[in-house]
């Protein structure tokens, strides 16, 4: 079956007052997996039941290459969903959970047998036929609602937090065992997560809503690194924020000068001079703690003072503050205990101006 | 912008219309009309042309008539309150100790409430009554004990049947007191009798006053006990059927009058409970459940012995029946000690008739029932919103109109005109199925709530229409709720006396109009042999279902565990 685009026109579904979704566009690329990503509360699931057709929007049209499907009741969509319950159902065997896509379609009796076996070997049930859901783990139900849904060939998947129930290694394991099946497949998949660093693994391309709109949308690596607002930054990872002074700014070459603790910082950035100070956002790993022999002239150094740290097995988290008071965070990936990194130590800390992403200040006391 | 343009474009006809709208109708043509045709009637003025309150005014001022009325409300009140008494400690000792044979113990103190109350009832006159068995031994060895019978009697055969409700319904909410709340009592220095008290008696006080509002309900609309226990003593009930029956021919006013004032009493009370019931606010938080502490040998000994005494009270009328159903009688005495199975051999031919109507009724009735309050559950829980509240409260109306009240109501209102089902098996049908359609609505909706919507939506995704899904998915997921209410509706349908002996047409003479005949003419070895066939019906489908449910636990448990 060939691969089906998606596009999302003008979407916008209301509870009451509250806009779920608020005029949302998209378009998904046929054969890609793309992943809705944001907090609870921030309409990617209302969006994807709206998809299935478990809703219906207030305003706005839903095609399939090209074709109107919004009208057509949830039943008679094909698309093919997993939920975050499985919602496996518990008076049927494993076979027969996944023949029921296809009884209901009217696919003869062999046919089914041999669709059936086939997606249970796909996400590697085989054996398991014949087991009854609640002799099941939570991976092993989980299988079964993702074979349930491509066994049926699906014009698009659609998988609504797929993963959080199941335990931190599983998740790792699952979340690659599903895209090696979607690039198998070649079926293009709509993934809802909350979980960042799923959303980085998994996806060809990541939409990050808030309150029921795209804040961005991107590769994994144009979101981690090029995020255009402070909240994506926030929300993606963790980013370190410092207010500076904007000195001069030349959007025609793309270079704006700051001052950043009396030291002069360029960094490529589109924006204006109009506005007094800027946030400069910078990632923990991209920082580092140096001697003040190894201090580089091409980087920008600033002196701290550490506050707390926190040992993560593979590298060392280290709260520290500057000396006007801002607490940030640096990651150091291979710490030796001769480092000497204890709370109260004045260090003087590095970044590469390539390393910072520059964002307004929106605050009101910013007005020039 | 906020205009739903594409949602008005799909607005087409809901289906899930449909069973509520046959709802309505069927209430309204079935409880609202009689209801109304009732309260008509007593507001028939003595020319029996205009409408007026002379009929209350005798109500109020006519001693034979106030009388009842006072002895209803007094026997509500004493009777709630002695069930609460008896089994509040009763309920706390059985969720915090272990006694001896637990469970089987908790089973069986079902059985009074099981029992069809009028056969409770006689069983008690059979023992206590004035010539009763226990009442002659004393009196033979000279000692005078009160016999049982007037108000005391009423009073203490409602406390015998109807403590088993109040129990149960205790035990649950015993059950689901946090008790690290009386943990943090016991660990601020209080004694278990102050905490007791101060700590758990509080915390069920929600529970303690819903449970009594039912068990008042239950006691004001009994018919069978008071018929047969309080010759002498009229009450509401027993009044309403002895002036219907007389007052056959006119128009049955004072009838309607007390009828209509039992209706307003058990329908306040029904409201005073749903609204309460919403506002209840003790929820236990945690997930952590009461441990059953198993106490040393004496206190066990003592707290178990405690248990055997309502037990035996609890079966006293089952070994009653069973034994006196043998037993050889000579005119309406009964030979104790003498056995014969001439009751049987004499009485089994009048038995088949009965028996069979009364399961045809029920049956039918019950599957009406399920169909329907399968559907208007389902309404309830997934398509309800801004309805629910109001069908989950329109369905539970039956619940507060008494069964005298609904008698009258279709007689008055279905024996001429374009319906008449007066004289038919239909009108025991329709008086079945309105009066019982609260229980499978409310099983299958507390099942319901449980599922998991999700299930039901991977059903529809996968191409299956909506209807097609409840027909294939839901009523698999919902049927152990539907096997309960379909369970309460018939052995309650086939136990009912109340409503039925006021409009059974004489072919469809019912298992429980042919005991109470029996019992009437004083023929107690007959009467306990149709009342063995009556206690039947009833135990053995309620033995079934209890059966196969604890089979299924047992297979699901097993499930569990051959996982792990």
């Amino acid at each position: 079956m060939a691969s089906v685009g998606v596009e999302i026109e003008k979407v916008s579904k209301y509870f009451g007052d509250l806009a779920a979704v608020d005029n949302l566009s998209l378009e998904i690329k046929p054969g890609e997996l793309f992943t809705l990503l944001g907090p609870s509360g921030c309409g990617k699931t209302t969006l994807l039941r709206t998809i299935a057709g478990f809703y219906y929007q207030d305003n706005g049209r839903i095609l399939f290459n090209g074709k109107q499907i919004d009208l057509l009741p949830p039943h008679k969509r094909n698309t093919g969903m997993v939920f975050q319950s499985y919602a496996i159902f518990p008076f049927l065997s494993v076979f027969n959970n996944v023949a029921y896509g296809l009884k209901a379609h009217g696919v003869s009796k062999s046919e089914q047998k041999e669709r059936v076996m086939e997606a249970i070997s796909l996400v590697r049930l085989t054996g398991l036929e014949k087991r009854r859901p609640d002799q099941l783990s939570g991976g092993q139900q989980q299988r079964v609602a993702v074979a349930r849904a491509i066994v049926i060939e699906p014009q698009v998947l659609l998988m609504d937090e797929p993963l959080s129930n199941l335990d931190a290694k599983l998740r790792v394991d699952m979340r690659v065992d599903i895209r090696r099946l979607q690039k198998k497949l070649g079926i293009t998949m709509i993934y809802v997560t909350h979980d960042q660093e799923e959303a980085l693994a998994i996806s060809d391309r990541i939409a990050v809503m808030s309150a029921g709109r795209i804040a961005q949308m991107g590769s994994p690596w144009e979101i981690y690194h090029n995020p255009t607002d402070p909240h994506v930054a926030g929300f993606i990872g963790v980013s370190n924020f410092f207010v500076c002074p904007v000195q001069s700014a030349d959007p025609d070459k793309q270079i704006i000068e700051l001052d950043f603790y009396s030291k002069t910082l360029k960094a490529s950035s589109l924006l204006k001079a109009k506005t007094q100070n800027v946030i400069a956002s910078v990632r923990p790993e991209a920082m580092n703690i140096v001697k003040q022999d190894q201090i580089s002239t091409k980087k920008i150094n600033f002196k701290a003072r550490i506050v707390d740290t926190t040992y993560l097995g593979a590298g060392l988290r280290i709260t520290a503050r500057t000396i006007d008071e801002v607490d940030f965070q640096i990651q150091i990936s291979h710490p030796k205990q001769s480092d000497n990194i204890v709370s109260g130590s004045e260090i003087i800390v590095e970044f590469s101006p390539e390393d910072v992403t520059v964002f307004p200040d929106e605050s009101p006391d910013n007005e020039n | 912008m906020k205009i739903n343009t594409l949602a008005l474009r799909r607005q087409v006809f809901d289906v899930w219309n449909i069973p509520v709208l046959i709802l309505i109708a069927g209430f309204s043509l079935f409880l609202l009309y009689p209801i109304f045709m009732v309260v008509k009637s007593s507001m028939i003025s003595a020319d029996g042309a205009t409408i007026s309150l002379q009929s209350y005014i005798k109500f109020f001022t006519v001693a034979y008539y106030y009388k009842a009325l006072i002895n209803t409300l007094l026997l509500g009140v004493l009777g709630t309150a002695g069930i609460m008494i008896l089994v509040i400690p009763l309920a706390y000792l059985y969720t915090r100790y272990k006694i001896i044979g637990h469970t089987l113990v908790g089973t069986m103190l079902w059985i009074p409430y099981l029992t069809p109350a009028f056969i409770g009832a006689y069983t008690w006159l059979i023992l206590f009554g004035k010539y009763g068995l226990i009442t002659d031994f004393f009196r033979n060895i000279g000692i005078m004990i009160p016999s049982i019978g007037g108000f005391g009697g009423i009073l203490t055969v409602f406390i015998l049947t109807y403590y088993p409700l109040g129990f149960i319904l205790l035990v649950g909410a015993f059950q689901t007191i946090d008790p690290s709340v009386e943990e943090a009592a016991h660990n601020l220095g209080a004694s278990s009798f102050r905490r007791f008290w101060t700590v758990t008696v509080p915390s069920a006080t929600p529970s303690i006053l819903n449970a009594s509002l039912l068990v008042f309900i239950l006691i004001i609309d009994s018919f069978g006990i008071p018929a047969i226990v309080g010759v002498g003593t009229p009450v509401l009930t027993t009044l309403v059927f002895g002036e219907f029956t007389s007052e056959m021919g006119g128009p049955p006013v004072m009838a309607a009058t007390g009828a209509t004032i039992l209706l307003i009493i058990s329908m306040s009370i029904l409201i005073l409970q749903r609204v309460y019931l919403q506002r209840r606010s003790f929820v236990a938080s945690g997930t952590r459940s009461i441990e059953i502490i198993n106490p040393k040998p004496l206190k066990k000994i003592v707290l178990s012995l405690i248990f055997a005494v309502v037990l035996v009270f609890s079966l006293l009328p089952i070994i009653t029946i069973v034994i006196s159903s043998f037993t050889a009688a000579i005119g309406p005495v009964l030979q104790y000690g003498n056995f014969t199975l001439d009751h049987y051999r004499n009485t089994l031919y009048a038995v088949v008739r009965p028996l069979r109507n009364s399961y045809i009724l029920a049956t039918t009735s019950m599957v009406l029932d399920l169909i329907l309050g399968s559907l208007i559950g389902y309404v309830i829980v997934r398509k309800g919103k801004r309805m629910a509240t109001f069908i989950d409260a329109f369905v539970a109306l039956p619940l507060g109109v008494p069964g005298v009240l609904l008698g009258i109501g279709l007689i008055l209102g279905f024996s001429r005109g374009p319906l008449v089902l007066v004289g038919t098996a239909s009108i025991l049908v329709v008086a079945y199925f309105v009066r019982r359609l609260p229980h499978p609505v409310r099983t299958v909706s507390a099942i319901l709530a449980q599922v998991d919507e999700n299930i039901e939506e991977a059903s529809v995704n996968l191409g299956v229409p909506p209807v097609k899904t409840f027909l294939k998915v839901t009523t698999r997921m919902i049927f152990p709720g539907i096997a309960t209410g379909g369970l309460l509706a018939w052995t309650t349908s086939v136990a009912d006396l109340t409503c039925t002996i006021l409009i059974y047409p004489a072919r469809w003479k019912t298992l429980t109009v042919e005991t109470y005949a029996q019992i009437r003419s004083d023929l107690y070895g007959p009467a306990s042999v149709v009342g063995i066939f009556l206690l039947l019906s009833v135990m053995v489908p309620i033995f079934i279902v209890n059966l196969i449910s604890q089979r299924r636990q047992r297979i699901k448990t097993q499930a569990v565990r051959s996982k792990g």
